[in-house]
């Protein structure tokens, strides 16, 4: 039953054409501090579509990808239906920066009930999205993220991930 | 007592570093151990005396390691007068002065100077360092860097640039010599410090000697920056005049974010290699869609390292400490969001290299005192 939004989903995040609205030029300029990354402080007080120019700032392949990377952890804290969707389709992109983010922007935005898409991603074979996957479900913390947590654990071989893992279950 | 000749030589010979200035030695440039103290129940280590010899331009100041948990930073400078160069904001009669000292966990660094107006001179002074130590006694280790020359209208910078698992860009220290991306990044770097009067000099290339997997992420939280600390105490086969700059695919924030880039500090401690705060780090995500984000992030976290501050800090909270830079007011901010964007900043800052937000189609300046901190620290020549 989900599988038609996710494939919705999934092309929209590819093919979309770029809009930007009128709160586009302040949302991206939140996206630019150098050592300070946006807050949801300083994006929710632009109004009502910000999640609208965050989505159209991610999908803009003529943003630098360190701005549309910021733009998909910032949509974990605007979630609606259209944003999970393109989060869990760029979760299994192959852009690698962009499946980083979705996974934390998913277990900020959905929390436990992020966790499936979060186990399947566990089993990438790209080992800095599999530390990105641990780190949010770490930070959703729920029996179900440890319960995953820990059978990744059995079978993880990769010394950072193991450890990562370690330290979310406290270990 | 008159002391011959060649005891003297001997002594300082023994006393201090000092290096030729040629092939990516220390030239005037000397460095000393300070010696350990132990901090009391109210976490001061009591003054740590300095000998600022005859010529120094810079002085850097370094005392660690306390541990990533716990911050330190100076309580009390006292210059050859007697007068307080720098105090806490918590000292009694405390005199805000154009110096600078931030909270620093595990290493504290200290520069001087700062600025121009506020300029150091040879003679004895005393450092004061104040560490978070919740009444238990901790025991640091400090040393100090001389850079005894006068520094010029113009300087140079080598960097050792340590490529830290950046095969999904292809890059590595055998192919960034010829890397157009990369020499371009550090080409951009260059023409925005030419403003200041600084060009790169050497550069030479690493692969990060350590485990790659682990560092080609970095995690920082405003509670954990082990990581990055413990990124910047690698050494690497290069010479310690340098800037090491360590390229990272990504720095993450504790939200996940990413981080552009990290200094240590500011300020870094220079020419001392293998502390935590002897290093940079530059995310490289933008590298292949427009090489201009990472020389601008270069020379941003480059400038921090070399001792400037933010001219206008995100929320205005705080200005750098140099007089010529502009200032952009709270007021500015016309969209209620609580940061100062560079449309706000206009003509307030945002065209400067170390406005906290700056852009590549917009911040190209440094000014007059900017370039003056940049040209005096020891690791420029």
């Amino acid at each position: 039953m989900r599988r038609l939004p996710m494939l919705l989903g999934l092309a929209l995040s590819i093919s979309l054409p770029a809009v930007a609205g009128p709160l586009r030029d302040s949302v991206l300029a939140a996206l630019d501090g150098v050592e300070d990354p946006p807050s949801r402080e300083s994006l929710a007080p632009l109004g009502e579509g910000v999640a609208a120019e965050l989505l159209e700032i991610a999908r803009n392949p003529s943003v630098p990808p360190s701005r549309r990377g910021r733009a998909v952890t910032a949509l974990g804290w605007f979630p609606d239906d259209a944003v999970h969707d393109a989060l869990v389709a760029w979760l299994s992109s192959d852009d690698r920066l962009l499946a980083r983010k979705a996974a934390g922007a998913l277990a900020t935005g959905w929390g436990d009930r992020a966790v499936e898409d979060l186990r399947t991603a566990l089993q990438s074979d790209d080992l800095q999205l599999r530390v990105a996957v641990v780190k949010a479900l770490a930070s959703i913390d729920s029996d179900a993220a440890r319960a995953v947590l820990e059978a990744r654990l059995a079978t993880e071989t990769d010394p950072t991930v193991k450890d990562g893992i370690r330290t979310a279950l406290g270990r | 007592m008159i002391i011959p000749p060649l005891i003297l030589v001997l002594a300082t010979a023994c006393g201090d570093k000092v290096g030729d200035d040629t092939g990516g030695g220390m030239g005037n440039v000397r460095t000393e151990s300070l010696g350990s103290y132990t901090t009391d129940t109210g976490g001061l280590t009591g003054a740590i005396p300095l000998e600022v010899p005859d010529g120094t331009s810079s002085v850097a100041v370094h005392c660690g390691e306390y541990g990533y948990d716990t911050l330190g930073t100076a309580w009390r400078i006292v210059d050859p007068s007697g007068g307080d160069f720098y105090t806490n904001e918590y000292v009694e009669g405390h005199t805000d002065t154009p110096m600078r000292v931030g909270n620093h966990d595990d290493t504290l660094p200290i520069l001087m100077p700062v600025s121009p107006d506020h300029d150091i001179r040879a003679g004895s002074w005393s450092v004061d360092v104040w560490i978070a130590t919740g009444g238990r006694p901790t025991t640091v280790d400090c040393g100090a860097v001389y850079r005894v020359e006068s520094p010029g209208s113009t300087a140079t910078v080598d960097l050792n640039a340590v490529f830290v698992g950046l095969d999904s860009l292809g890059l590595d220290a055998a192919s960034a010599p010829d890397d157009e991306d990369f020499q371009a990044a550090l080409r951009y770097a260059e023409g925005l410090w030419s403003a200041a009067g600084v060009t790169i000099g050497e550069v030479r290339y690493f692969d990060f000697p350590g485990d790659v997997s682990r560092y080609q992420v970095i995690d920082v939280s405003d509670t954990d920056t082990s990581e990055l600390g413990e990124l910047f105490k690698t050494e690497v086969d290069g010479p310690a005049r340098a800037l090491t700059v360590f390229f990272v695919e990504e720095i993450a924030s504790s939200s996940g974010a990413t981080i552009l880039g990290i200094a240590a500090g500011p300020p870094g401690v220079p020419t001392v290699a293998g502390t935590s705060k002897s290093g940079m780090a530059v995310t490289t995500v933008d590298l292949r869609a427009d090489s201009r984000e990472v020389g601008l992030i270069l020379a941003h976290e480059g400038a921090h390292f070399m001792g400037l501050f933010h001219t206008t800090e995100k929320n205005a909270s705080a200005f750098d400490p140099l007089t010529d830079t502009p200032e952009c007011p709270a007021s500015s901010d016309t969209d209620g969001n609580g940061l100062l964007d560079r449309e706000e900043c206009a003509g307030k800052g945002a065209e400067n290299v170390m406005f906290w937000a700056p852009s590549v189609e917009a911040s190209t300046t440094l000014t007059d005192d900017q370039g003056w901190v940049l040209r005096r620290n020891p690791v420029a020549r």
